[in-house]
């Protein structure tokens, strides 16, 4: 378990502050991804519980051991932690073959000859590279490089793996490989992956747990479904790709627990985060998939109005489509080819009737 | 906050401990050899000592210098040898660093080498080269303009033949600092402005010139530097014609009989003044260089201008133009070396070749002690010196605060500091503690090492910046402490930089004379000032001889450093 609290840093002479009062704990065997736009404080967190910066306050336990704390002016060296990191330049040591570069760590914890080849060769196995182990390390391709990257760090069987943007320097198609090899890796290995990433596909696909950052705190929490549906913050649901935002006060709850929230477009049932009680100012957002043209008349929570189709624009395999209602913005998307597509194309810049079939609410700041 | 953790508790308590404690040593160690000798010096410009009475501190020795009529002429000397032979070095060094990379002129890597070559030949044999062809009697080239009926028309001995020669001794530092400058610039400025109609001479003229001209300030800046404080030149041809400037007033301050230290030491304190408000200036330029040189970095397609008509009558100037720069010096020491005595070359004097001069150099013990010295004090002043910059180096990439900052200032200082004045603090420094230092290796060792720190610095600065960080960030995650990370990622992978700056400390072992010309007695004399006694004492043959032996040494040196590096030890960097 890795346990950090009231983590603070900021570097000498600049204003900005990438931890924040930061506050996380991570379940043993969990895959927890930090997620943030660049320059949100993650890579940073991730090099705190590394030990590579050094945190201004705070503490950071992992696996019960202080390795880091403001109070006792405690800070142990990397090399002193239970844990072991995949960086994001992979940092394969190119004066070295693959066999010595996976070896690195274990000779260093002083296992014997015997023991460094078996293990060497046990996690070149699991990444696929066995028949690479005397290449040197400069002939490897990028996702050569990666899979070494990954047998370094699985070979010490480390309870702990920080992955600091592995991926964002492979192509698409490897990128999704990848993806699924480390996943599969943590499924077997059971280790605790804490990865930070900025692709919102990549956190989701892999992760148990992910924590949305921005400007140094956690803004969102949860497993990747529950942060989909019921983000609880503005810069969460416009994150994760709400692109229609509509204010509203909430009215009352329906029988299934969503939030009746009163809007200039109607009123809208919502998926919520936490409780809000009536008179609650709120923030609906919805979806791009969450709004249709009007098959016909509005149903409770769901409401029908009038729009003017403004842009249209061809993406491929959908088509996204801009109106506006009064002074709202209304974003959406239809597949190409549906009937609803090309009802819209046919509307553009006249008016039609769209409905809001689903969306989340979070409270206005 | 204390970011480096250097405290009593933090440098044992928290598992750095290793690498403060070097860190710390490393630190300790150059603030000792930096400041300790400037402390003294101008402790020593400030005090006056009566013959048995208590020492006070004043300002006299300063005024009684401003004072005179003669400080001012000497300083104009230093000014105008300074300025001019900065002026011939920027000319003939630039055009030949134009030539060779933009334009197509034949036989590139020759003409490059050739520039280079002299680096190989220590400036006091050079200097001696060029008495033996300017000499008004026995100059060579005077010998050819009696001849042809012109009469003696060059004086070695006189302001002219000192910035002549100060200059062309200063033209392969010239071509490696303006290299790369010029490989660095856009041709996309030239040709746009080929494209708006402009002919050759008018690029050159308007686009090229204004661009270059914050590199040309730059290098004329530091060649500036070079030669105020050059001594070599000022005494082989300045002294005998009565022409003095800063440099030989402190030294003859210095050998007089008694020791005028205090008069030495306020001269120094003027020049450095003077090199110190210059290498200031110089970082000022040149930390907005980004503000004026277009781009930085390389990657341009560059398209070499082509001269046409005038390629080959070019290059045939520019073969006579080294050919009379470096090859007629080489020559005439080879000649003179030969020769049982001093003689102009000539078919007659073919008959007399002998290797008598070498035979001597084998006979005279202090001839091999001055190279078996420099050998020692090089050698073991390289492993400092590489291994202060490898700790210096890492300080100031990897950590970035006032203490890694402070440290790079201190070990950067010594650029600014004349050899002359390193060489005359040591001497009162040592002369004055209770350590049997002076008259021994040791305090050769010292001017070599503070010398020679600030070039180590500045190789393994570029060598750090180069190895990704997160090279030894998967070191120590893997469990390996910083001196092991250091030592099986860091060190291996700066390998070739580290094995450069090895060779390159040794070669300047060979070339240094203004600190150890100060610093030697008899014993403790490396390679240069051996050969500089040898000329003083009109042992000119055998000087000659002992100038092709270090220049044989060097090349051999340079050569299997090259090998074994697998890349240039000397050139500009590719």
């Amino acid at each position: 378990m890795i346990q950090i609290s009231r983590l603070y840093k900021t570097y000498p002479g600049s204003k900005y502050t990438p931890v924040d009062d930061l506050s996380l704990e991570i379940q043993d065997g969990h895959f927890f991804t930090l997620l943030g736009p660049s320059g949100c404080g993650k890579s940073t967190t991730l090099r705190c519980i590394a030990g590579l910066e050094r945190p201004d306050q705070g503490e950071i336990k992992i696996n019960g051991v202080s390795v880091f704390s403001a109070e006792a002016g405690r800070n142990l060296p990397p090399y002193k932690r239970a844990l072991s990191m995949v960086f994001q330049s992979y940092a394969i040591w190119p004066h070295m073959t693959v066999f010595q570069n996976v070896a690195y760590p274990l000779k260093c914890q002083g296992q014997s000859r015997e023991d460094i080849r078996k293990e060497v060769a046990w996690s070149l196995d699991l990444v696929g590279l066995g028949h690479l182990a005397d290449r040197p390390a400069p002939l490897l391709s990028g996702g050569e490089q990666q899979r070494v990257a990954l047998a370094r760090a699985i070979a010490g069987r480390s309870k702990v793996i920080l992955f600091d943007e592995p991926l964002s320097n492979l192509d698409a198609k490897l990128r999704e490989t990848m993806r699924s090899e480390i996943r599969a890796l943590h499924q077997q290995l059971k280790f605790t992956a804490l990865y930070v990433t900025h692709d919102q596909e990549e956190a989701f696909s892999m992760s148990d747990m992910v924590a949305i950052m921005n400007k140094g705190k956690v803004r969102e929490l949860g497993s990747p479904e529950e942060l989909y549906t019921t983000p609880r913050s503005e810069f969460g649901a416009e994150f994760l790709g709400a692109r229609t935002k509509v204010s509203g006060t909430v009215r009352g709850r329906t029988d299934d627990n969503l939030l009746v929230v009163e809007t200039p477009l109607g009123v809208v049932h919502c998926r919520h985060f936490a409780d809000h009680p009536p008179g609650t100012s709120v923030f609906v957002y919805v979806r791009q998939s969450e709004i249709l043209p009007s098959e016909g008349a509005a149903q409770p929570g769901a409401p029908v109005f009038s729009a003017r189709i403004d842009s249209v624009e061809f993406v491929g395999d959908t088509i996204d489509w801009v109106a506006r209602a009064g002074d709202i913005a209304l974003h959406g998307r239809s597949l190409l080819g549906r009937p609803d597509c090309k009802k819209i194309r046919e509307h553009l810049n006249e008016a039609i009737d769209l409905q809001i079939v689903s969306a989340c609410c979070v409270p206005s700041t | 906050m204390n970011r480096l953790g250097i405290t009593a508790r933090n440098v044992f308590g928290n598992g750095y401990a290793v690498r403060n404690l070097v860190i710390g040593i490393c630190a300790i160690i150059v603030t000792y050899l930096v400041i300790f000798p400037l402390f003294v010096l101008f402790n020593e410009s400030l005090s006056v000592v009566p013959a048995g009475g208590e020492r006070t501190y004043s300002l006299s020795g300063f005024y009684e210098m401003l004072g005179q009529w003669r400080t001012y002429r000497i300083l104009m000397n230093s000014i105008i040898y300074a300025a001019g032979s900065s002026l011939v070095a920027l000319l003939i060094g630039g055009s030949l660093v134009w030539l060779v990379q933009r334009t197509d002129i034949p036989a590139k890597k020759f003409v490059m080498l050739f520039a280079l070559f002299p680096l190989f030949m220590p400036p006091v044999l050079s200097a001696i080269g060029w008495v033996l062809l300017l000499d008004t009697n026995v100059g060579l080239l005077n010998v050819v303009t009696q001849a042809i009926g012109l009469g003696s028309i060059f004086n070695a001995n006189s302001m002219a033949g000192m910035i002549w020669v100060g200059g062309v001794l200063e033209v392969p530092l010239v071509f490696l600092w303006l290299w790369p400058a010029f490989a660095a610039m856009n041709p996309a400025l030239e040709e746009a402005a080929a494209i708006c109609g402009a002919r050759s001479i008018k690029v050159i003229m308007t686009i090229l010139l204004p661009i270059m001209l914050p590199a040309f300030g730059a290098v004329l800046l530091i060649n500036f530097i070079l030669s105020i404080e050059d001594v070599m030149v000022p005494i082989v041809l300045g002294l005998p014609a009565g022409i003095n400037v800063l440099a030989s007033e402190i030294y003859i301050a210095h050998i007089r009989v008694p020791t005028d230290t205090h008069t030495a030491s306020v001269y120094s304190v003027l020049l450095l003044v003077i090199t110190m408000a210059l290498a200031f200036y110089y970082l000022r330029l040149t930390a907005n260089a980004d503000r004026y040189v277009t781009v930085r970095g390389r990657g341009f397609n560059q398209k070499a201008l082509e001269l046409g008509r005038a390629r080959l009558p070019v290059f045939a100037g520019v073969c006579l133009l080294l050919g009379l720069i470096v090859g007629l010096p080489m020559f005439i020491l080879g000649w003179t070396s030969l020769m049982p005595y001093l003689q102009v070359p000539s078919i007659a004097g073919l008959s007399l070749i002998s290797l008598n001069s070498y035979r001597m150099l084998l006979d005279d013990p202090a001839a091999l002690r001055g190279i078996g010295n420099t050998l020692i004090v090089g050698v073991s002043a390289a492993f400092v010196v590489m291994s202060l910059a490898v700790v210096i180096g890492w300080l100031q990439v990897r950590t970035r605060n006032w203490f890694s900052r402070t440290v790079d200032m201190l070990a950067f200082t010594p650029i600014a500091v004349p050899g002359l004045v390193i060489g005359l603090s040591l001497s009162i420094l040592y002369l004055n503690v209770p350590l049997e230092i002076y008259g021994t290796l040791l305090i050769i060792w010292i001017a070599f090492v503070t010398r020679f720190l600030p070039y180590g610095v500045r190789l393994t600065y570029s060598g750090f910046s180069q190895i990704h960080r997160e090279l030894e960030e998967a070191a120590l995650i893997s469990k390996a402490g910083w001196f092991r990370t250091i030592r099986t990622i860091s060190l291996p992978l700066l390998g070739p930089t580290l094995l450069v700056g090895f060779i390159y400390t040794i070669l300047r072992g060979f070339r240094e004379i203004s600190a150890s010309l100060l610093l030697s007695s008899y014993g403790n004399e490396p390679y240069s000032v051996v050969a500089y006694h040898m000329w003083d004492g009109g042992e000119v043959g055998k000087a000659s001889a002992y100038g092709i032996v270090a220049l044989c040494c060097m090349v051999v040196l340079v050569v299997v450093g090259q090998w074994i590096a697998g890349r240039k030890v000397i050139g500009p960097e590719s």
